[in-house]
């Protein structure tokens, strides 16, 4: 008769082992995935190390102009530019817009949107309206705290990087890529046209000066800028994108 | 846990390095590379008289930027607005819809001396502004040269880089069966158009390099039985035997300066490269290596040679600085590597390889960055645009079928053939005409 209680005594001690293995071995296993995430981490931290090398930089300009700019009108582009043709018979000065009612701002003003009228919609454009000061805007920003902030964003920034890599034509071909990236403050209406003509990031401005390949490439990611509007963007986030910075950088695109 | 520690205190400080991030910031680092949408209507004609050659100068300048690859010309039926006067601001609209990005208005008029008068603006459509506004006197024979100037006022001031479109090509134009091939020497604008020929075909001509005033062509002849340099004036229509040496001298290239001609010197089986100064005649030798030394080129401030040498066993590049010191190996990667050529923009030189077919490559001086540009059956031979940025070469046809001159963009993008008339090698690219 002990043949048959053995084996159930066996069972009976099998089954107490086991959860213990399990659970030792499950804590094995957490341990295992802990260390692999944590070297997973160590890798992700340098990526994010190596890109904000490069933020910071505009950063603080960026800083600066958005608290300052948002919505003023600025006066029409100076015509940086007529120095060749001297004898040239009057010339017309470009910021006299008297035919330009301009295809794309026409369309542009809040009336155009009306369609996507859900009750979250209506509620982020009150909210839109109430803060309609430009330092209202800033407020909840700092209010919602920085990590949920920047993660809130990051879909957004992929939207628009998705969009303007069609449209932006990068300066390929010309020496010294490292010197052409540029950076514009980008001022966006609700329909997704643009608001305002881009502004050059204030590091940028200095650099375009600097010489023609600079201008070049200032010039072509403006166009790019212009080229993608209206951007498709989600309605009920107006108050993240109205305002935001796209730095073009060029370096991965050349050849050299 | 120590190392977890580390990273959450990593984690931490880079929450609170990013209260700047908070603002939306877009790192662009991909784009689409295409050709800038840009219309270029008819230049609007002064006078009835004056209307063939607003057109033929716009038609010109057209096919100047479609051909860099780096413009795409609009086809001017779809224009909605007519230009009539470029003095007035273009409703820029009209020129959005149709998705230009730059608008060229221009007038050609017939002035009362004689001369033709033709007028430009370049404008930046969704900038609603002006770029640049131009304005040439010429004698209306010189037509396509005002035009080709526009083409390249206009391609500086798009890409930041100076033109190339108002230089020519010389080259070796060659007719005939395989075996009594005629080869002459010619030449003919970057475009194909205009083209002459310099010497009659009684003898071989070979590896014709213009100087920098593009005034003069140094070249390699058999007219007196015996291969030699030879220079020819272009404005004269003079050829001269350049120096007076008993051997073979070949693969000349002038200085950036233009006073001074680098060269080979054949002497019994031998190669070397010479340099001779023209002003005094005198010559120099510069290697002084058993091997077969060939194909010098100058870098653009004259400091530096490139030259090919087998001195170690196959073809290879070299570079020396100019006085023949420093005598290095650049080209480390496979194959044989051959006819090195330095970049007028100096950060490159480029070369024939000869691994697994002939391509067109270039590379860093250093020898680092090698990257092929071309991709045909036989690639030899290339010749740079002043600005660095195109490259000429030939291309052998599989199958003894003849040979081209191609052209292809720095960036390997736009490899397309040049007009010649026939068969044609060895291009050589003239600087900007003066």
């Amino acid at each position: 008769m002990s043949p048959i209680p053995s084996p159930m005594r066996n069972s009976a001690t099998a089954e107490r082992l086991t959860p213990r293995f399990g659970l030792v071995g499950s804590l094995a296993l957490h341990a295992a995935i802990v260390a692999a995430m944590l070297i997973t981490w160590t890798h992700r931290l340098e990526i994010i190390d190596q890109s904000s090398a490069i933020v910071p930089v505009d950063l603080v300009t960026l800083g600066e102009k958005t608290n300052v700019a948002p919505m003023v009108k600025p006066e029409l582009p100076p015509l940086n530019e007529q120095p060749t043709p001297p004898p040239m018979p009057a010339m017309l000065q470009p910021p006299k817009i008297e035919v330009a009612p301009d295809a794309k701002p026409a369309p542009k003003t809040p009336p155009p949107k009306p369609e996507k009228f859900d009750i979250n919609n209506i509620q982020a454009m009150l909210d839109k309206r109430m803060a309609a000061s430009p330092n209202a805007k800033t407020g909840p920003r700092k209010v919602t705290g920085i990590g949920a902030q920047s993660a809130i964003t990051a879909d957004l920034a992929t939207l628009l990087f998705n969009e303007i890599r069609q449209c932006w034509s990068p300066p390929v071909g010309a020496p010294n890529a490292e010197d052409l990236i540029v950076a514009y403050d980008v001022y966006l209406n609700r329909d997704g046209s643009v608001a305002q003509t881009p502004q050059l990031t204030a590091d940028s401005a200095a650099a375009a000066g600097g010489n023609s390949y600079k201008r070049a490439a200032a010039d072509a990611a403006r166009r790019a800028i212009y080229a993608c509007a209206p951007y498709q963007l989600p309605a009920d986030r107006y108050n993240q994108w109205h305002a935001f910075t796209f730095i073009f950088d060029p370096r991965d695109m050349t050849e050299q | 846990m120590k190392r977890f520690g580390m990273v959450l205190a990593l984690v931490s400080s880079l929450a609170a390095s990013s209260p700047a991030l908070a603002a939306l910031q877009v790192d662009v680092n991909q784009g689409n590379i295409q050709p800038l949408p840009i219309a270029i209507p008819d230049f609007v004609a002064a006078s009835p008289a004056d209307v063939a050659a607003g057109q033929n100068i716009a038609n010109v300048v057209r096919a100047d930027l479609e051909r860099s690859g780096l413009f795409k010309p609009l086809d001017p039926k779809s224009y909605i607005e007519k230009v009539t006067n470029i003095n007035v601001v273009p409703n820029f609209a009209n020129w959005r819809i149709i998705t230009a990005q730059g608008l060229v208005t221009g007038t050609a008029a017939a002035q009362p001396d004689g001369r033709l008068r033709v007028d430009f603006r370049l404008w930046d459509v969704y900038g609603e502004s002006q770029m640049l506004g131009l304005q040439y006197f010429t004698l209306p024979a010189n037509w396509r040269r005002i035009a080709h100037m526009i083409s390249d006022a206009i391609y500086q001031r798009i890409t930041g880089e100076k033109g190339y479109f108002d230089t020519r090509v010389v080259f070796i134009s060659e007719s005939g069966p395989p075996l009594s091939r005629k080869k002459r020497l010619a030449v003919m604008d970057e475009d194909g158009a205009n083209p002459i020929f310099l010497t009659g075909g009684n003898y071989l001509v070979l590896t014709p390099r213009f100087n920098p005033t593009a005034q003069m062509i140094a070249y390699m002849s058999y007219i007196t039985g015996k291969p030699a340099v030879y220079l020819f004036d272009l404005e004269g229509g003079r050829q001269e035997k350049l120096g007076d040496f008993p051997n073979m001298t070949f693969s000349p290239r002038f200085s950036p300066d233009g006073n001074k001609v680098v060269m080979s010197l054949e002497q019994g089986g031998n190669s070397d490269i010479y340099v001779m100064d023209l002003r005094t005649r005198s010559a120099k030798r510069l290697t002084f290596d058993p091997a077969i030394d060939t194909s010098p080129s100058y870098s653009p401030d004259g400091s530096q040679i490139t030259f090919e040498s087998d001195r170690s066993g196959s073809q290879q590049v070299y570079v020396m600085n100019a006085d023949g010191s420093n005598q290095h190996r650049i080209s480390f990667g496979q194959g044989r590597n051959g006819t090195p050529v330095w970049s007028p923009r100096g950060d490159l030189i480029a070369f024939s390889k000869q691994a697994e077919g002939f391509h067109i490559w270039v590379m860093r001086p250093d020898g680092s960055g090698e990257r092929a540009l071309s991709n045909g059956w036989e690639d030899e031979g290339p010749t740079w645009a002043p600005n660095g940025r195109v490259l000429m070469f030939t291309r052998t046809i599989q199958g003894g079928r003849g040979s081209q001159i191609w052209s292809v963009d720095v960036t390997g993008r736009n490899e397309r053939r040049v007009a010649t008339p026939g068969d044609a090698s060895d291009p050589a690219w003239s600087p900007l005409i003066q």
